[in-house]
């Protein structure tokens, strides 16, 4: 078979090509008006397994909701589809349910179906953390929910709001059917999540129609959307557009201060920083404001310990400053048993700042005479303990999503906390655990159903874990939220995930 | 074009996405990271236990020796499947086809855009080297080569959506969405495609066919349109056959600076993610594509020029 092709076919295909292209470029304008607005994220609330919340993530959208709410500052758990709960023994909590709340397809919510709802999930997804399993909910009646929980366990009603214990109806989970704001009829996969004013909806009205939200993973690219007005708000603008974005007279931006905080985990089983003496070195020559201003563009605060002061039982306040203090770091690696060994530390090539921040503390460690190599991991190798094992340092942000963030302190200082059980278990060592005193303080946090004996554990779990050196704090967040002049600024929250979309609209 | 001519490329293609399967998987299992951590620290919201990381390793097979685990996921392929994502609660084949669509666009349109470009500039240069034009074509080629695609992604981002207002950003679904993709993409392709036909008809126009033409009173555009070029579209057809197979590459920096749902992201994606089905879906699909179209290019060779007998006897 044979044909020739003529350089009129050709060209007239390129031509009709490049025409088409421009009458698209004519024909654009899903300008967003009226009562529908976008927002952007920096992942797609579609992507990835929602089965349970029927294919939308539960962070972030105005769908699902929970039993309580932490408050906007982050200063007490709220009632929210719950009124009021208490402890009947040390291990069962009554919880008593709204009245007046429906679902998206049109069921009413009662202690049945929230039991139904939370069984299925933890069978699903055994959230061991919140010391619930799939039998620990019992509709005592219609408004009365029973949680039974596996052990002593204090911060039950505040780990509830949690947005992964958001509440599904158990009949379908085709599509998210919750009690929110806002409902989506359909959920397509890796695609912006649509959704609807719910005319029931128990709360405030939402003012809006229709909000949906876009996936955009990078940083630039939500930065110029907000701009170009193709999106009406975004969380995770880049800190470094902040002067930019402010001086835009279309778009208002804000920081808020998150319950989220950056540090060099350091391990006290890896040589050289097995030496407690080094490890406060290294805390003194660490100089956090300057890294808040020059790295962090002034967006956010030096840290003196794990946890930010708005989690309630931080120790902030009563934390010594270390430094920073070149003079006695050095005087304390004179001290050590160091010997010139390479200090190593990690990085996830998915936070830049924190490569910046590693260069910078590896500039001030050699002024203290300790010689150290930042290594960079993507993030499929960055968080596995075979990695974080190799480490002296690793630079991590941490913080807490659900109103209790109890769980960060087990999580990484208890010997059977995430970060520390395998190693413990496997190598009888761990990572940033200081040993069978701090595990009891943290127990007895864990479970005290009084706050003022949780609070008292807990800082003195910080107290210890800071006086022999178990991290480097460097900065508590603050995260950056952008959005068109012409809008109404959404109840803002101090966890980004729980903002509350029924204020937001048009000016 | 012969049928044992075909017969042997896809024999040979076969072998090759055998090899290349085996190769990723081998590179896959030796990489650092464990799928199992990783999936479940997300779906849990914090560190699994031991048991659950257990537990996913022997739902999903990755308990067993990395040989075992390759002829498993290479005996369910010669069945169709190609297995399950760690994230998604999807088959990898759907989440491809969702995926290849929006990467098939963006290659054609960066090819369009590429085309637009490389075959004016390149015969304009050809026709008078080391005028204007030539000097022109020729900056705009090594700037189109040197900058890297992000860049002039953010720097046509800037201009057409910020500054002239003229394009959305971010996005897929409509022309316009597609417009300034393609021209990042393709203007990397075009300032090759550029230089070679520069290049090659320059040879060609020194020819004695040409000359020939000329003396018989044909017009310029005739004789570079309808003569010369047709002879220096070959090596360019060879290139782009081959740009076009490395397209994903280049596709990975647009659908993210574009925000375009495609297979370069899926894949990056899954590298980070470690998610091995997923990996090995895409390469194969990859694999698949880049050999189908250097097929299709090979037996183009047959329809531009009519004295290339593809496969056939050498005269």
């Amino acid at each position: 078979m044979q044909q020739t092709l003529s350089r009129r076919q050709l060209l007239g295909g390129v031509a009709s090509g490049a025409v088409a292209m421009t009458a698209g470029c004519q024909s654009l304008g899903a300008e967003t008006g009226g009562g529908s607005k976008t927002v952007a994220l920096s992942q797609s609330l579609t992507s990835g397994d929602w089965s349970m919340y029927g294919g939308a993530a539960p962070y972030y959208s105005p769908m699902h909701e929970t039993l309580t709410a932490s408050s906007h500052d982050f200063s007490e758990i709220e009632p929210w589809l719950a009124t009021e709960w208490k402890t009947v023994d040390d291990t069962t909590w009554e919880f008593r349910l709204r009245d007046d709340v429906t679902f998206h397809n049109g069921e009413d919510l009662t202690a049945d179906v929230v039991a139904q709802s939370l069984s299925a999930l933890l069978a699903d997804r055994p959230l061991g953390w919140a010391k619930v399993t799939d039998e620990s909910f019992t509709a005592l009646d219609d408004r009365t929910l029973q949680i039974e929980t596996v052990a002593r366990f204090g911060a039950l009603a505040g780990t509830l709001s949690h947005p992964l214990f958001g509440i599904q109806h158990p009949s379908s989970y085709e599509r998210p059917i919750g009690t929110g704001p806002f409902e989506a009829e359909a959920v397509d996969a890796d695609s912006p999540l649509e959704t609807v004013r719910f005319g029931d909806y128990w709360g405030d009205e939402p003012q809006l129609e229709e909000l949906t939200f876009e996936g955009i993973s990078d940083p630039t690219t939500r930065s110029t959307s907000l701009q170009s007005g193709d999106i009406d708000a975004s969380f995770e603008i880049p800190r470094q557009d902040y002067e930019l974005l402010s001086a835009n007279e279309d778009i208002q931006v804000r920081t808020k201060r998150e319950p989220r905080a950056g540090s060099a985990m350091v391990n006290l089983y890896n040589s050289p920083t097995d030496d407690a003496d080094l490890r406060r070195a290294l805390n003194y020559a660490v100089d956090q404001q300057a890294i808040v201003e020059s790295i962090l563009s002034g967006i956010g605060a030096p840290a003196k310990g794990p946890y930010p002061p708005m989690i309630p039982w931080s120790a902030h306040d009563d934390l010594p400053a270390y430094g920073p203090n070149l003079e006695r770091a050095r005087e304390l690696v004179e001290q050590s048993a160091y010997d010139g060994e390479d200090v190593e530390l990690h990085v996830s090539s998915d936070t830049p700042h924190m490569q910046l921040i590693a260069t910078r503390m590896q500039e001030r460690f050699a002024e203290i005479g300790v010689s150290s190599t930042v290594r960079q991991f993507g993030r499929g190798s960055f968080y596995t303990t075979e990695q974080r094992a190799d480490s002296n340092l690793t630079l991590i942000e941490l913080g807490s999503i659900n109103g209790a963030a109890d769980y960060l302190v087990r999580l990484q200082f208890h010997s059977e906390g995430g970060d520390n059980a395998a190693l413990h278990e496997s190598e009888g060592t761990g990572l940033y655990n200081l040993g069978p005193d701090v595990d009891d303080l943290i127990e007895t946090g864990d479970q005290a159903l009084d706050e003022e004996t949780k609070h008292e554990a807990y800082r003195e779990v910080q107290q210890r874990v800071m006086e022999h050196g178990v991290l480097v704090p460097v900065y508590y967040k603050e995260y950056v939220f952008g959005q068109r002049a012409n809008t109404t600024v959404p109840q803002m929250h101090a966890v980004p995930h729980m903002t509350r979309w029924t204020e937001f609209a048009n000016e | 074009m012969h049928w044992q001519y075909l017969f042997r490329r896809l024999t040979l293609t076969a072998v090759t996405l055998v090899l290349v399967s085996a190769v990723t998987y081998s590179l896959t299992g030796i990489a650092p990271g464990d799928p199992a951590e990783l999936v479940l620290q997300k779906q849990l919201g914090q560190a699994p236990t031991t048991e659950q990381i257990e537990a996913f390793r022997a739902k999903h097979g990755l308990d067993e020796p990395i040989h075992w685990q390759y002829l498993h996921w290479f005996g369910d392929l010669l069945q169709g499947d190609l297995g399950q994502s760690y994230y998604h609660e999807r088959s990898v084949s759907e989440l491809l086809m969702d995926r290849l669509p929006g990467t098939v666009k963006l290659a054609a349109g960066g090819l369009a855009v590429s085309l637009a470009v490389s075959l004016p500039t390149g015969i304009l240069s050809a026709r008078r080297p080391q005028g204007l034009a030539d000097h022109l074509s020729q900056t705009i080629a090594l700037l189109g080569v040197a900058m890297p695609n992000f860049w002039l992604g953010y720097l046509l981002i800037f201009a057409f959506s910020l500054k002239l207002g003229l394009t959305p950003v971010y996005g897929s679904g409509t022309l316009a969405h597609l417009a300034l993709p393609s021209i990042t993409l393709g203007t990397g392709l075009a300032a090759v495609q550029t230089r070679l036909l520069r290049a090659t008809l320059q040879d060609t126009l020194g020819a004695e066919f040409v000359t020939a033409a000329r003396t018989r009173g044909l017009s310029e555009w005739v004789v570079v349109g309808k003569h010369a070029l047709r002879n220096a579209l070959l090596p360019l057809l060879t290139v782009v056959g081959l740009q076009l197979g490395f397209v994903l590459n280049g596709a990975v920096v647009v659908e993210v600076v574009f925000q375009r749902p495609g297979l370069g992201t899926l894949l990056v994606d899954a590298i980070f993610d470690r998610n091995y089905p997923v990996v090995q879906g895409v390469t194969l699909l990859a694999g698949v594509l880049f050999v189908s179209v250097n097929t299709v290019t090979d037996l183009a060779y047959g329809l531009i020029d009519p004295r290339i007998n593809v496969g056939g006897d050498p005269a």
